[in-house]
């Protein structure tokens, strides 16, 4: 599976490449990755669904207990299969829909790159992993939403979803870490088996809210459902995949992969029934008075995503079913709704429904992919939506508690379904009105209609034939999440119960709302003051509130002078020293006897570097001269390298020697451009940092005189020292050290000097000109 | 700062601080060195280049690499062009020979840009930590091959990494240098 990971990874950063290679054509590879994997994938159906678990093991910083853990359970392969699905064909839909777009190669690279990250998050199976791809996903959705990053929408959208998903995965972060901590592995297998002691650990609260947060973000819920209709500003392949079919869903997956370890109690179960009711109802009602196209379908996603997340809540194993079910069908109808909602876009360039008539005739095949998704969506018998709806209602009706107001909620949710169905499916194509029909510009090609048509027929072909389709790896999935075998039977008919009666219910209101859609529309205008006050303008206040108070903050801390800076560094240094030995009572170790027998242990060629040092260091702060004083410096730079060879440290000396000279020589490069050296500094400044300079050093020669105190025994010396020749091959052990033992220091240094040079660069070369590009 | 004596000797000198620095970078497991002082030795030539040409003369002679060829006299046929535009590149390669310049033509110019070698020594040493993980065993392990090469030695990813650190650190410094002395 890694190779999975792999692969997606290295065609996603080779598709510029591959556009500049092959023009239009580049759809074809990036079509094919995904059936490939997807294939792929169907080769485990067999044997998960017969029980089995596919793992696989990497050692990736086996020392802090992550590493690359992938495992294939039912849910997993599920989420897999229907990633990796609708990748085809979004993929062949965004070649179609970008088609002549100069960024295409960039398209296909952030849409890959995001396949690849939510097969990692639905694969992972260590939580440290898990984030890494739960993270990517969200990067990877800022880069698409900002596609068009000449619109300042864009670009605002895309900085609201990416603050809010990365704020959650923040949170989940602290919350997976706790976890970790909690059961003292960060492997999920190995976390599931500890479910008794995680429950009453302290961290439990803490831990299920974190993660809550996290999964609530990522699947837009109330009240952090106010980025996903701003997401709509990325091209419609983007909102097909990303923002309905998967990668919201990620919040759901969270939730759902996480219910068997942490699930079952009482602060789990209503926490994510009332916020996703709250959700269902609150995504439904503005899914009503929406008028774009693709707004109203981002609002019934929130709505879904609403109702899935309130069935987790409810925990039986039948709601766990249901919300699998009802995943699927919708993920099959909305992807498809957003595919057309793109098409119309781009052949008659409005997404306005208003202005959005009498499309059917003329684009026959459209208006057939449209009616078969809006009829699922409505939960017309026999499409697989009306599965989806029946199990949805019936999970709520069964609901140990709460049952009425969950199941007023999610049939209030199912009316705004219909009415919007009825408005997607029917009003824009077929409904007579006295407006002119609209002009289409251009026809859509093959690849515009497919994708949606495809989708279309497979939820009516899993509605009339689900237990021969689905219905094994939808069982499969669900006993992954209800940790118990189950066995789902899917049918159409029930007979004449309650649940019929509520469909039938939901399928009249929702039309009679469909007729009153003029009303709901003017809403916004009279509700505006309660929008106000609502999250999305909560977050502008927040972000603009965050940006206010940094600045101020920054302005008072950052003053911009480097002498201020060392000084406060110094005297936090000796605050802490002093406090420290104050605290240990390790002042009591030193006598002037200490200092005494210190001083005689000075040798002769050290009192000569003492004499080199001192009257030079002395120099330095005297002289007016800004050559002497670098000069002068340097004297002071290679007398230290000079103690280094003293103490037998070559390779500190050498470097210390190098870095000295250039030091010098970049100086004096500097220099010429240098006003004159005048002394602006007051007598009263100098004598300041004079006094703390002396204090600081005092305080070193103490805690040097201190330290020889105690013995200098250090286990890791003598480690290095025995493995450095047998085990890393290398005598220098200085060296080994710098590449082998402490590679990864060594790693983040060099990384350090690169970001710093970068710096450097550009503080140097495009200050003067503001706007110059690099 | 254009004196025709260290001018001469650094022309001189020149490879002898390369190669030095190259064997700094590959004794350094064994011995005193490795690469952060390769890489400082690597670029003092270039900024004893920088002190006395200055920094846009130097950029045009190391890092600005132009490929010429010999103009093509009348009715001369293919193979003693060819012949003769051997000898000429191979004379190139010879630092104290100055070609003649009258009858040579532009064919190519190629731009070294320190800043893009950052990137590269960054990748090598990222490479050498990716490796151990094909072969199952942590990020940043390292790991030697059986063979030994003449005068290199006993060849491993840290090796690799140290090389990254070495161009990486030499790129650094080369480009700090340049942008200051730049007016």
């Amino acid at each position: 599976m890694l190779y999975t990971i792999l692969a997606g990874l290295i065609l996603a950063f080779a598709a510029p490449l591959l556009y500049r290679l092959l023009g239009r054509f580049i759809s074809v590879p990036m079509v094919v990755l995904p059936a490939v994997l997807f294939a792929y994938f169907c080769t485990f159906i067999s044997p998960v669904v017969a029980g089995q678990l596919v793992m696989q093991e990497y050692s990736w910083i086996p020392s802090l207990g992550i590493n690359l853990q992938f495992m294939l359970d039912g849910l997993g392969l599920f989420f897999a299969l229907l990633i990796t699905s609708f990748g085809v064909l979004v993929m062949a839909y965004a070649g179609a829909y970008l088609k002549g777009d100069s960024h295409l190669g960039r398209f296909y690279l952030y849409l890959t790159l995001f396949m690849t990250a939510m097969l990692g998050v639905v694969l992972s199976s260590n939580i440290l992993c898990l984030l890494v791809f739960w993270e990517l996903t969200s990067i990877s959705s800022y880069l698409l939403i900002s596609y068009k990053h000449k619109y300042e929408v864009s670009r605002a959208s895309a900085l609201q979803a990416l603050l809010i998903t990365n704020g959650g995965g923040l949170c989940l972060m602290a919350g997976l870490i706790l976890l970790g901590i909690a059961g003292d592995s960060f492997s999920f297998i190995e976390l599931l088996q500890q479910r008794p002691d995680l429950l009453n650990h302290s961290f439990y609260l803490p831990i299920v809210l974190l993660i809550m947060l996290g999964a609530f973000t990522k699947s837009a819920q109330f009240p952090f459902h106010v980025w996903l209709p701003n997401a709509m500003a990325a091209p419609t392949p983007v909102s097909a995949y990303l923002h309905s079919a998967t990668m919201v869903k990620a919040g759901v997956y969270l939730l759902a992969r996480f219910s068997p370890m942490l699930g079952g109690t009482e602060v789990w179960n209503y926490t994510i029934m009332a916020v996703g009711a709250t959700t269902a109802v609150v995504g439904a009602f503005l899914a009503l008075q929406q008028l774009d196209l693709k707004a109203i379908l981002a609002y019934t996603t929130i709505s879904a995503l609403g109702s899935l997340v309130t069935l987790i809540g409810i925990g039986s194993t039948f709601a766990l079913e249901a919300m699998l079910v009802f995943l699927l069908a919708h993920a099959l109808y909305k992807g498809a709704l957003f595919m057309i909602a793109g098409t119309v876009d781009h052949a008659t360039g409005t997404r306005d429904t208003t202005k959005l008539h009498l499309l059917g005739k003329r684009m026959p095949l459209l208006s057939a992919a449209a009616v078969l998704s809006a009829l699922s969506m409505a939960g017309m018998i026999p499409f697989f939506g009306f599965l989806g709806k029946e199990l949805l209602y019936e999970g709520a009706f069964e609901a140990p508690r709460f049952a009425v107001p969950l199941t007023a909620a999610i049939v209030f949710s199912g009316i705004a379904f219909v009415a919007v169905a009825v408005r997607l499916g029917y009003g824009i194509f077929f409904r007579k009105s006295a407006n002119e029909a609209t002009h289409i510009a251009h026809k859509p090609e093959t690849f515009l209609w497919l994708p949606p048509l495809l989708l279309g027929i497979a939820g009516l072909v899993f509605g009339i034939l689900p237990n021969i389709t689905v219905a094994p790896i939808l069982s499969a999935a669900a006993g992954a999440v209800a940790g118990s075998e189950v066995h789902l039977h899917l049918a159409l008919w029930h007979g004449f119960n309650p649940i019929l009666m509520l469909t039938i219910l939901t399928i009249i209101l929702g039309i009679v709302f469909y007729a009153f859609t003029n009303i709901f529309t003017t809403w916004p205008v009279h509700l505006e003051r309660l929008y106000k006050i609502g999250p999305g303008e909560l977050y502008y206040t927040l972000k603009n509130s965050l940006s206010i108070g940094s600045k101020g903050f920054i302005e008072s801390v950052q003053s911009g002078s480097l002498r201020y800076y060392v000084a406060v560094i110094i005297m936090t240094f000796i605050v802490l020293v002093v406090g420290a030995i104050w605290q240990e009572e390790l002042y009591r170790v030193v006598t002037p006897d200490t200092f005494i027998a210190a001083l005689s242990d000075i040798e002769l060629n050290e009192y000569i570097l003492i004499l080199l040092m001192v009257p030079a260091t002395i120099f330095v702060c005297l002289t007016n001269s800004r050559l002497i004083a670098i000069t002068t410096m340097s004297l002071v730079g290679y007398a230290i390298a000079l103690s280094y060879i003293f103490f037998g440290a070559p390779d500190l000396a050498a470097t210390q020697f190098l870095v000295e000279t250039l030091t010098a020589v970049l100086f004096v490069l500097v220099l010429h451009k240098l006003p004159p050296f005048v002394p602006l500094v007051k007598y009263k400044t100098n004598a300041f940092y004079l006094s703390l300079s002396v204090l600081f050093g005092a305080t070193m020669a103490y805690v040097l005189v201190m330290v020889r105190q105690f013995p200098l025994d250090s286990e890791l010396k003598a480690y290095f020292g025995a493995t450095s020749w047998l085990e890393a091959k290398g005598r220098n052990i200085v060296n080994v050290i710098l590449v082998d033992y402490r590679a990864f220091d060594t790693m983040g240094e060099i990384t350090v000097l690169a970001i710093a040079v970068i710096g450097i660069f550009s503080l140097l070369k495009l200050y003067p000109e503001k706007g110059d590009q690099l | 700062m254009k004196t025709i004596i260290i001018s001469a000797a650094l022309r001189l000198f020149f490879p002898l601080f390369i190669f030095f620095s190259f064997y700094i970078l590959i004794r350094g497991h064994n011995h005193p060195g490795g690469g952060f002082i390769g890489g400082l030795i690597l670029v003092i030539p270039f900024i004893f280049h920088v002190l006395i040409h200055g920094a846009d003369e130097t950029h045009d002679k190391l890092f600005l690499k132009r490929v010429y060829s010999l103009r093509r006299n009348e009715q001369e046929s293919d193979m003693n062009y060819y012949l003769r535009n051997i000898g000429y590149r191979l004379r190139g390669l010879v630092p104290w020979y100055s070609r003649p310049d009258a009858d040579k033509v532009l064919v190519k110019q190629f731009v070294i840009e320190p800043l893009h070698i950052i990137p590269v020594g960054l990748s090598l040493s990222l490479l050498a930590g990716l490796i151990p993980l094909f072969s199952g065993e942590a990020f940043l392990t390292g790991l030697w091959a059986k063979a030994q090469l003449p005068l290199i030695g006993k060849v491993g990813t840290t090796l690799l990494f140290d090389i990254g650190v070495y161009l990486l650190v030499a790129a650094v410094v080369l480009k700090i240098t340049l942008v200051m002395s730049k007016e």
